[in-house]
């Protein structure tokens, strides 16, 4: 953790490079940070809000609300998942210390997670909502979902220079995470014994307490706050052990 | 200069090979239930101890596959040593293959702030000095086009750049000086200079010895994981050319395998590994080591030889469970050698890196040898020390007798060895001096390099400190010489001396005639003194002649010069004893000054003509160099000042050509009679002294 000082403009120069090769070759470039969550939403709000009947108030932020989180959370696994294996070459020729670029992939993703929480806010004034004073408070949940990913982003880049079908079986795992937590519909129409499932769901907290500061304007309970703050800090250790404990024999593997 | 700033230690990397790449959980569950995931183990550096000091310049040289690269990757934090310590302080600048960490798909430009963030430096820093960079790399015009599209040329340029324009403390480079043009070299060469003399440390792996040469002052030379030699850059590199000319040359005779064998007993551990890594350090490969642990139940070896044989397959381990004696415990380990050759070795001592290659080319220049020896030197205790060395001679049969001049290293055939048979615990601590013996009685083959190639250790309570450390050891030699002029049909006696040697008499059954045939080479006096001494000869079938050999009646022949007397009244006896066997034809006396000092002991020809009184001047009861003058020994010729001779032998050689007196060609006769087969015998115990000045010795 020393290293991290010594090496804190490698952070930068990493976290530059991912972002900039991201949009490069895009069109749209910058903007799309922006407009890729906004055109999501736009999708789904179509689709479940004619198609299924649900009846939660302002149903586009419910949804995009949860949209910022979980995807933030899936896509900046997925790249961290990648980053050990992807950056063979570099591992292979000089030293870097390895957890580095787990971290620039989870933070560059965070460029991304702020972009959206801007769309996510304009929306709000478009659909004629009030923006809440209480929104200086999504740094919370912000922080809790960055210390899960990173923990979640450490173990999953160890363990897939060793296995490469991790790759697959993530996707696929995410996809069932999406379905059992709650960003499309409300809690309410679950059955009682798939609810239990959903509660287990860490992501479930995290957001709850996003859409709490957003959509209704109220500070969160403390229990819920120090319960999710726990469980992050939790998965975060966890993973970077797991992560260290590996990381010396990645070079035997990649 | 002179700080410490890269310490190796014990620096050895294992890779597992896995016969198939298994890289995903499916196969790897299949697998592992069947049973199929198997890792060949490679160990691509084993037990590497390295120190560089801040400023050195030290260049890397080795075969593909001798693991410098994984070294270098070690150094520069990329892999982990699976066993060992490595401590570097200062930034390290690593050219490492080509490309050093850029990422193919940013431009130049971007590669040039992330390598240099990889650095440790940040934007700013490159920012200063990116002009300088640019230049350095003559890639002006392309700065702003993706890496994925630079030659490779280019790319190591750019490379090579940016890793140098600071002043790193240590840069390594691997091998990238390869790739570029002339003038690409130059100027790499030319900045690393530079850099040396700003104080930055260089590690260089190149296969271009004189890139190598111009550069460093220092060079380690690895060798299948094993550091083979470390010091001036000159030297080692100059060795290495030589060997890899050689290996070119003569990779005929490669085939010969070794089969060594080291009794075990309580070795302390820092002996046991240096001998085994000078087993590994073996530059001609074929060996196999067959170690014999007799230290008994609960050996404190145990775990480290497994160790050993676990990462080297060419070990293998002997488990005694009870304590051996040496040659039991010697013989356990040859039951299991069945290479073409046998060496011995013990088990605190060294061989030198080209010990078995040395063999190897004796081998190859005379196919017939079966039995080779070695010169050796000692090693003092903590192994920084080489000292006492023993040069030996050609093989020389009644030296051996004397005492066991032959020692180590010895190397046994297969055939022979297969005679000869084991080691005999009945002559316990003389064990191997009787197998010599032995080997000896069964051939004539036998071939002496003269070179040091084997260290004997110090150790307390070794021979190779004091002789007087196993006592024990004398009685079994003065048997097992008893045993060995039984088998020759000798009837000699043996005896101790006070240097450690043997005293073998000849018991005499007959008195045959003895015709002396006096040399008038002096006064009056000297005549007179010289009868009077013959009367005082306990031998009495003599007669005396004075006009030489013509009318000699006997079946021997002494001839004396007059300016000699007896000092010891049994001489006689003592030269024809020897002097009776088939094999020999002449036998001299030892030789003094009045003042006491030797006059003669010996003559040794060498090949080139020069002629040797061996140990003039030395004093009387002075052994001198592994005791020459008081051994019996085989020598190429004798003085005619007191020399016994066959009468056969005097005839069939010619004479010595003189009627009546002077400078006699004693040494060309003794040549001619050894090149019909007769040995020259050195005798001390027949000791005359010899008034006078120096004659001339001109004598061709």
């Amino acid at each position: 953790m020393g290293e991290f000082l010594k090496f804190k403009a490698l952070l930068y120069e990493l976290v530059i490079r991912d972002v900039k090769i991201k949009y490069r070759r895009s069109i749209l470039g910058v903007l799309w940070t922006v407009l890729n969550p906004l055109l999501m939403m736009i999708v789904l709000y179509l689709v479940f809000s004619r198609l299924f009947r649900f009846d939660i108030d302002n149903y586009s932020i419910y949804l995009l609300s949860g949209q910022v989180i979980f995807n933030y959370y899936q896509s900046s696994t997925t790249d961290a998942m990648l980053s050990i294996v992807g950056n063979a070459s570099l591992i292979k020729k000089v030293y870097v210390p390895k957890h580095m670029l787990v971290v620039a992939k989870i933070l560059s993703g965070a460029v991304n997670l702020l972009a959206s929480f801007v769309a996510l806010l304009a929306v709000v004034l478009v659909t004629g909502g009030r923006i809440h004073i209480t929104i200086f408070l999504a740094f919370i949940p912000f922080a809790y979902i960055i210390l899960f990913s990173l923990g979640t982003g450490f173990a999953l880049a160890a363990v897939t220079v060793k296995f490469r079908d991790i790759i697959h079986l993530y996707g696929v795992f995410c996809t069932v995470l999406f379905y059992l937590t709650p960003t499309i519909y409300p809690i309410s129409i679950l059955p009682f014994y798939m609810r239990l499932a959903v509660y287990f769901n860490p992501l479930t907290g995290i957001i709850d307490i996003f859409r709490e500061i957003v959509m209704e304007g109220s500070v969160p309970g403390l229990g819920r706050i120090l319960y999710c703050g726990l469980m992050s800090l939790f998965v975060f250790f966890e993973g970077l052990t797991i992560f260290k404990k590996r990381q010396s024999s990645f070079i035997l593997d990649i | 200069m002179g700080k410490q700033i890269i310490e190796a230690k014990g620096v050895s990397m294992r890779f597992n090979l896995a016969s198939e790449k298994v890289d995903n959980i499916k196969e790897y569950f299949v697998k592992k239930i069947k049973g199929g995931i198997s890792y060949a183990s490679l160990w691509a550096l084993k037990g590497v101890d390295f120190q560089m000091e801040a400023g050195e310049s030290v260049a890397l040289i080795g075969l593909n596959g001798s693991g410098k690269s994984t070294f270098l990757k070690i150094l520069a934090g990329v892999l982990e040593p699976t066993e060992g310590s490595v401590k570097v302080e200062g930034a390290v600048a690593p050219l490492i293959e080509l490309g050093a960490g850029f990422d193919m798909d940013l431009t130049a430009r971007e590669n040039v702030w992330l390598s240099g963030a990889i650095l440790g430096y940040p934007r700013s820093v490159m920012r200063e000095h990116y002009d300088e960079i640019v230049e350095f790399s003559g890639l002006q015009e392309f700065m702003d086009i993706p890496v994925k599209n630079f030659s490779s040329g280019m790319a190591a340029r750019l490379a090579f750049a940016v890793m140098t324009f600071g002043a790193p403390d240590i840069l390594i480079v691997d091998e990238v000086l390869s790739v570029g043009d002339f003038t690409f070299q130059e100027k790499c060469k030319k900045r690393i200079q530079e850099l040396g003399k700003r104080g930055t440390a260089i590690l260089l792996v190149s296969h271009s010895v004189e890139q190598v040469q111009k550069i460093c002052s220092r060079a380690v030379w690895l060798e299948k994981g094993i550091v083979q030699m470390d010091g001036p850059c000159q030297a080692v590199t100059e060795a290495y050319v030589r060997r890899e000319e050689d290996r070119a040359a003569g990779d005929k005779v490669k085939e010969a395998t070794f089969d060594i064998v080291v009794p075990l007993y309580r070795t302390p551990p820092d002996y046991l590994d240096d001998m085994i890594r000078s087993v590994q350090a073996q530059t001609y490969d074929k060996w196999k080591l067959y170690l014999s642990d007799g230290s008994g139940e609960g050996s404190p070896l145990k775990e480290m030889l497994e160790a050993y044989a676990s990462q080297d397959e060419r070990i293998h381990i002997i488990h005694n469970g009870c304590r051996l004696r040496a040659p039991d415990n010697i013989n356990r380990a040859l039951k299991r050698a069945e290479g073409d050759y046998v060496v011995f070795l013990g088990h605190d001592d060294t061989l030198s890196p080209e010990t078995l290659e040395e063999c190897v080319k004796v081998i190859h220049s005379c196919p017939e040898a079966q039995f080779i020896y070695t010169d050796a030197d000692k090693i003092s205790e903590d192994g920084r020390e080489y000292c006492q060395p023993c040069r030996k001679q050609g093989f020389n049969l009644d030296l051996l007798r004397s005492y066991n001049y032959i020692g180590r290293l010895s190397v046994v055939r297969k055939d022979l060895r297969e005679r000869v048979g084991y080691m005999d615990p009945e002559y316990d601590g003389a064990h191997d001096y009787d197998y010599t013996v032995r080997c000896v009685e069964q051939t004539g083959h036998i071939v002496h390099i003269p070179k040091i190639l084997y260290h004997w250790r110090m150790s307390p309570g070794s021979v190779a400190t004091s002789t007087t450390n196993k006592p024990y050891a004398y009685e079994s030699a003065r048997k097992l010489l008893m045993a060995h002029y039984a088998r020759a049909g000798i009837d000699a006696d043996v005896q101790y001396t006070p240097y450690g040697s043997y005293r073998s008499i000849y018991r005499i059954k007959e008195s045959p005639l003895v015709s002396v045939v006096v040399l008038d080479t002096g006064s009056r006096e000297d005549l007179e003194r010289c009868k009077g001494s013959l009367q005082s000869l306990t031998y009495g079938n003599i007669e005396i002649l004075y006009e030489g050999a013509g009318r000699a009646k006997g079946e021997y022949l002494l001839f004396l010069k007059s300016r000699t007397w007896f000092a010891d009244p049994n001489s006689i006896q003592e030269m024809l004893g020897y002097c009776m066997r088939d094999d020999v034809g002449i036998v001299g006396a030892r030789i003094l000054c009045p003042d006491d000092t030797v006059w003669h002991a010996g003559i040794r020809v060498s090949r080139d003509g020069t002629i040797e009184y061996l140990c003039r001047g030395v004093g009387k009861d002075d052994p001198a160099y592994y005791h020459h003058t008081m051994s019996v020994q085989d020598c190429s010729a004798v003085s005619s000042a007191c020399m016994l001779v066959k009468r056969s032998v005097y005839d069939e050689a010619g004479g010595m050509g003189f009627g009546g007196a002077k400078a006699a060609d004693d040494v060309g006769f003794c040549l001619r009679a050894g090149e019909r087969g007769y040995r020259a015998v050195y005798q001390p115990y027949a000791v005359l002294y010899r008034n006078g000045s120096e004659d001339t010795l001109s004598v061709q």
